[in-house]
């Protein structure tokens, strides 16, 4: 009896054994299959020429998707990477914002969950949606913003938004600082939660102002929480698309926006990619903001292991 | 003691200033759109600036115009209904697939032993280096090989069998639940499979629905993926048609409104519903560490 029970028992786990592995190789085999097999392909793709998107077209192109996308210094592709960075930079600032938002909101003052709430309602937005409102508020003529600065400070201060490049990438930047911070605001509130109260209150006796314990103590502790949202924040403005390619259709003569300035990377991919057939042109820019992406992580958590050490 | 009530005056002060500026900046789109979106045509086309509000009274007919507009003669019911009713299905597809496979991944992590568990768990995590964003391109070369455009494949299987942050994110959840639960269940002869439906996926529903919000979340706002395959009038997803209304009616503010109006209300209104699993699952995540 006692042997048959243990028989059962060890068939009972060999079996649990089989399905455990499958189970966790069910999500493993599909991304091999969807991902693994396309990251090769594109890398292959990158050194030669390919017709109707069929790899086995494939003809060797002795480099000229690099030499067209890296000789010209002028050329789009310099552009798109150049906003790219710009657009990616405006984290750094919705990060400062939802960092000071956070702070405020974790004094608990009267309606300070309702402003949480509020705030966080632009993240769940449709990128879509976002584009629409936002291009008609940039309207030159009767669009909200121009609006408001004319009454406020003037004809002068209207903002060419629609012909100026230099006005036309803020575009862009200024969207993203109104619909990202809602993240920061909500992990910032959890990691600030995670203080230990103690720490302010002997930093108080020990004569520290307001400021002072913001830089001592909630500074420092917050450090990898502060990584993390970098790093998600810079992984968000590289991928920066949609947005990107609604506020900035491709005009007739072929750019987006005046002199290509509302075109990022995965734009410019994508119109290489699908819009105009050049298959290895888009590859070579998927690996570059691969390669780019790869290096600030790794800085980061460079950064974590030196920076956040004490966590 | 007045030093004191003073400081606390002050700082209630630029608590409130900074709330009201930001909630001032946050609300400008969402009152701009609103209020576009009920202004008339007539009154926006002869104003030589932004209206505040509408003179001529409140004016509803871009909605109309909207809701009912068939664009496409092929499909029987206006654009918009088809858009929704195509959104809806592939995020009910989708997103079930989603949460039940990478919870079975993550159950299995978590409560089951088998060989190389923590090398596969590893290398599931190692799929997270490469970002989605990167895969746009190669993956649009893929689906043209296998002749997947102009269909829904290319939207639903692939993320259909669960992903890296989804298991990451359960296995937590599951580790929290105590072992003997599932041998007691063993016991009474439910099998491997049975104590995941019986037992893990019940006593876990606060992480599935976290989960399938924001799944859904993604689904519904998706524009990306629905761009590049559905090229089909029909298979048009909400977005897709958003987008297609906002070029035919491109001298109509109003009406361009009403539809980006259209798009936001549904999820605004999940949110500010189910806010709790919201906030909650977004930083449930990282607090662990």
């Amino acid at each position: 009896m006692k042997k048959m029970s243990v028989k059962k028992s060890n068939n009972l786990r060999q079996q649990e054994a089989r399905l455990g592995l499958i189970f966790v190789l069910i999500p493993l085999c599909a991304w091999t299959f969807f991902e693994g097999f396309p990251v090769v392909m594109s890398f292959a793709a990158m050194f030669g020429d390919i017709k109707n998107y069929n790899i086995t077209t494939f003809t060797w192109n002795n480099f000229e998707s690099f030499k067209f996308l890296f000789s010209n210094p002028q050329s789009a592709f310099w552009t798109a990477l150049g906003n790219t960075f710009f657009v990616t930079s405006a984290q750094f600032v919705s990060l400062a914002v939802s960092l000071i938002c956070a702070v405020l909101l974790n004094q608990k003052r009267r309606f300070g969950k309702v402003c949480e709430v509020m705030f966080f309602v632009p993240y769940v937005c449709s990128a879509v949606a976002v584009a629409i409102m936002w291009r008609w508020m940039f309207n030159e003529d009767v669009g909200v913003i121009n609006n408001i600065l004319v009454n406020v400070c003037g004809e002068s201060a209207r903002v060419h938004w629609m012909t100026d490049p230099k006005a036309y990438r803020w575009m862009l930047f200024i969207i993203t600082v109104w619909k990202d911070p809602g993240y920061g605001i909500i992990m910032y509130k959890a990691a600030l939660k995670n203080i230990d109260r103690s720490l302010y209150e002997a930093g108080r006796i020990d004569g520290a102002n307001e400021w002072q314990l913001f830089k001592n103590i909630t500074f420092p502790k917050l450090s990898s929480t502060t990584l993390f949202l970098l790093l998600a924040g810079i992984i968000t403005g590289m991928k920066c698309f949609d947005i990107a390619k609604i506020v900035s259709p491709l005009t007739w003569t072929g750019t987006a926006g005046p002199n290509n300035s509302g075109l990022t990377m995965v734009y410019y991919a994508y119109l290489q990619g699908v819009t105009w057939d050049n298959i290895s042109i888009a590859s070579v820019i998927s690996w570059v903001l691969f390669i780019i992406i790869f290096i600030l992580t790794l800085i980061n958590m460079k950064a974590k292991k030196y920076w956040g050490g004490e966590e | 003691m007045k030093t004191a009530n003073n400081k606390n005056f002050m700082g209630s002060i630029l608590f409130y200033v900074v709330m009201i500026v930001f909630l001032l900046f946050t609300a400008l789109p969402f009152y701009v759109g609103l209020i576009t979106s009920v202004t008339s045509s007539q009154e926006l086309a002869t104003s030589m600036e932004f209206i505040w509000w509408p003179k001529q009274g409140l004016d509803l007919s871009s909605y109309f115009t909207i809701l009912l507009d068939d664009m496409f003669a092929s499909t029987a019911l206006p654009t918009l209904v088809v858009g929704f009713l195509n959104t809806l299905w592939i995020a009910a597809i989708s997103v079930t697939g989603k949460l039940f496979f990478s919870g079975l991944a993550a159950y299995a992590y978590a409560k089951l032993e088998f060989k190389w568990k923590n090398q596969l768990f590893i290398l599931q995590l190692a799929t997270m280096m490469v970002p989605t964003v990167c895969m746009i391109m190669p993956s649009y070369m893929f689906y043209n090989m296998l002749g997947w455009t102009d269909s829904y494949l290319p939207i639903i299987i692939p993320g259909l069998f669960g992903n890296a942050t989804m298991i990451f994110f359960f296995r937590g959840f599951f580790e929290g639940i105590p072992t003997s639960l599932l041998e007691a269940a063993k016991m009474d002869g439910v099998g491997t499979f049975g104590c995941y439906i019986r037992i893990m996926m019940p006593l876990a529903i606060p992480a599935f629905m976290a989960q399938l919000i924001f799944s859904f979340l993604g689904v519904y706002n998706s524009y990306t993926g629905p761009l590049l395959y559905l090229t089909q009038d029909y298979q048009m997803t909400l977005q897709l048609a958003l987008t297609q209304i906002t070029t035919a009616y491109a001298s109509y503010p109003n009406i361009k409104c009403a539809a980006a109006v259209i798009g936001l209300l549904p999820m605004v209104i999940i949110f500010l519903t189910c806010q709790k699993f919201f906030l909650e699952g977004l930083s449930a995540g990282s607090v662990k560490e």
